[in-house]
């Protein structure tokens, strides 16, 4: 009893009894999330502005006579005429590696019911993004652990690669399986005692989804063990547009305090086309002028300010990185969109999904014409750069050969031998959801197909030659696989060790 | 120009004309301006009034300062923070009183859209808030 008394003895002590000075204003409107308040003279753009019954508002509109509020929480009991006050502060959201397992709403609080977020830092949410002098250029992998990604799409850490394709194509799946991957990664690191592994932690911000979606991916990561590597900000489609406009930035906060710090992150906005929209529908609350679309003209700075903050930082600022994963919903597959467009040329490529593959039964239905990854391939190991060089022009090649052989009967024997690797390619980068394969294990299945061991398999039977080949190696094949993941390498005598064990396993599978 | 704009530019007109010397409003003014105003009858003169009104009561806040006290004896201590004020703007500011027993004891003081505030009640809530 005496020491509750005493920590409230302290508190009021440590409490400042001078006098308080706060600027003022009242409601005049108050619509859709939005207050238009008229006073608060001295309020700063992105100040927090408090409300009666604890609701927070940010001013984003600074007119003459009036500040246009968003407000986040619940707003129902604000009513015209209540008082509104500056608080001197910027939103800031809490940080650091307390927020790993947790699930947490716009403004960093937790929703998950597992007690208040252990955190005693707090980052703005809207911060300036690193410049030139700190940067490095990528050059450390991020496996995301899916063959077609890892071999044609390479992504790096810091860089911004963007995941784009219709609805229902398998995007949230992508980095769904690129977080699992890492969580995979990172406990293979940390039990192997490596004093040089970087382990990298994982930030999925769900933006405008439904809360059933939430929960499924929430699900999925704990199935896999990956939530302890995992923070989810949440802004789901019932919530307000404020908080599904500010969940990127809460969530872009949290992942700098690890790229500041000296470690490594990766983002994922899932999705920013519904961010767009949230955007679009406080701008026009707020009267702003409106342009392409219905959308403000400021809808290209609303991602490129989030996207830039994420960077690869140098020695001297900590080595540390945030990897950023946004994803657009395109509609019938154009990605000439406003959106899309803008979003494609502020990052460093794209995974284009496309739904005719998708529909072919083709996954990850991943377009080998349209994805591109600008930086990512610097990042690539060694080992697997040598076994994954050739395979996107094949691929290409393949499909560009596939569209004009349909009117040929007559085939030459390139033309044909072509075909028939293609296909086998198509068939071998078939994988499942929630299932990435270690880097050590594609450099292995890919250099079997370079070096025809799947050519005398029938097409159809590639998928299951790949997971027999997959189990192979995760039992009898280890040691190879090992010393691929540990040198990076395909030397002269890995490669013999390749070779004897992959024979071997021709020989058990029929 | 908006028809709105418009009537809020002629309402900040109407503002400037009402002032006296001291930037203070003056009556006879602004009963002039409202009878002339009356005799002209422009389009959308309710608007204009409302838009009047409002620039008027905003301006009156600048050098009306309102004080809200906890129980009587504090008038002195309202009327030693419109001293400092008074001081602080260079501006000779009006002071009126009225009790708030919601401050428990303290005082606050309004001058504009600031707030200065000293009182039992304002304490608590900081306390209340630092445990949240």
């Amino acid at each position: 009893m005496s020491s509750i008394t005493d920590l409230i003895r302290k508190e009021i002590e440590n409490l400042s009894t001078d006098a308080t000075q706060t600027n003022v204003g009242t409601i005049v409107t108050l619509a859709d999330g939005v207050a238009k308040v008229e006073g608060l003279s001295k309020v700063m753009f992105n100040e927090m502005v408090e409300f009666p019954n604890d609701v927070l508002g940010i001013a984003l509109n600074l007119e003459e006579d009036t500040v246009g509020c968003v407000l986040l929480g619940d707003t129902s009991s604000l009513k015209e005429g209540d008082e509104a006050r500056t608080t001197g502060k910027l939103l800031s959201v809490p940080v650091g590696k307390g927020l790993l397992g947790r699930v947490v709403d716009a403004v960093g609080r937790p929703i998950d019911d597992k007690g208040p977020v252990q955190s005693d830092q707090q980052f703005p949410v809207e911060r300036i993004a690193p410049g030139i002098i700190p940067r490095k250029s990528v050059d450390q992998p991020l496996q995301t652990g899916i063959m077609a990604v890892d071999s044609m799409v390479p992504i790096g850490r810091g860089q911004r690669e963007l995941i784009i394709g219709d609805r229902s194509t398998g995007k949230t799946t992508i980095a769904i399986d690129t977080i699992i991957n890492q969580a995979k990664i990172n406990k293979q690191g940390e039990d192997s005692g490596d004093p040089n592994f970087r382990p990298v932690y994982c930030i999925y911000v769900a933006v405008g989804q439904k809360n059933s979606n939430v929960a499924r991916t929430i699900k999925i990561l704990e199935d896999t063990g990956a939530m302890d590597y995992v923070t989810i900000v949440s802004a789901p489609a019932a919530d307000n547009p404020a908080n599904q406009y500010l969940a990127p930035y809460s969530g872009c906060a949290m992942g700098e305090w690890f790229m500041e710090n000296g470690m490594d992150a990766l983002i994922v906005y899932d999705d920013l086309s519904k961010h767009a929209v949230a955007y679009r529908q406080i701008s026009l609350i707020l009267k702003r002028p409106s342009g392409r679309e219905a959308y403000p003209g400021d809808v290209f700075y609303l991602h490129s300010r989030l996207l830039e903050r994420s960077a690869r930082l140098n020695e001297e600022s900590g080595n540390g990185s945030l990897t950023a994963l946004p994803i657009i919903e395109t509609q019938m597959g154009d990605v000439s969109g406003y959106i899309p467009t803008n979003v494609i040329s502020i990052t460093d490529g794209q995974i284009f999904l496309e739904t005719d593959l998708f529909n072919k039964g083709i996954k990850p239905a991943v377009s080998v014409g349209l994805s591109v990854s600008r930086v990512g391939s610097a990042a690539q190991i060694k080992a697997y750069k040598k076994v994954a060089g050739k395979v996107k022009l094949e691929l290409a090649q393949f499909r560009e050969l596939a569209a004009f052989s349909q009117f040929e009967s007559d085939l030459d024997a390139a033309t044909k031998a072509r075909l028939d690797r293609g296909a086998r390619i198509v068939e071998m980068f078939k994988q499942g959801a929630y299932e990435p394969v270690p880097v050590e294990i594609q450099t292995a299945i890919m250099w079997g197909m370079q070096n025809d061991f799947f050519d005398s398999i029938s097409v159809d039977d590639i998928t299951r030659a790949v997971s027999s080949l997959k189990e192979y190696l995760y039992s009898q094949g280890k040691e190879v696989c090992e010393e691929i993941y540990s040198t990076g390498k395909l030397e002269e005598s890995t490669e013999q060790k390749l070779r004897s064990s992959l024979e071997d396993w021709k020989r058990t599978f029929s | 120009m908006s028809t709105p704009a418009k009537h809020k530019n002629l309402a900040k007109r109407l503002l400037g004309l009402s002032l006296n010397d001291e930037g203070r409003i003056n009556e006879a003014s602004v009963t002039e301006i409202l009878v002339s105003l009356r005799k002209e009858s422009p389009i959308g003169l309710k608007s204009i009034l409302r838009l009047f009104l409002a620039e008027i009561r905003k301006h009156e806040q600048t050098y009306h300062a309102r004080a809200e006290i906890g129980c009587n004896e504090e008038k002195a201590v309202a009327e030693k923070i419109l001293h400092k004020l008074e001081s602080s703007t260079g501006k000779n500011l009006m002071l009126s009183v009225e009790r708030n027993p919601s401050l428990i004891s303290g005082c606050r003081v309004r001058l504009g859209d600031d707030v200065y505030e000293d009182s039992i009640s304002s304490r608590l809530l900081a306390l209340q808030k630092s445990f949240n």
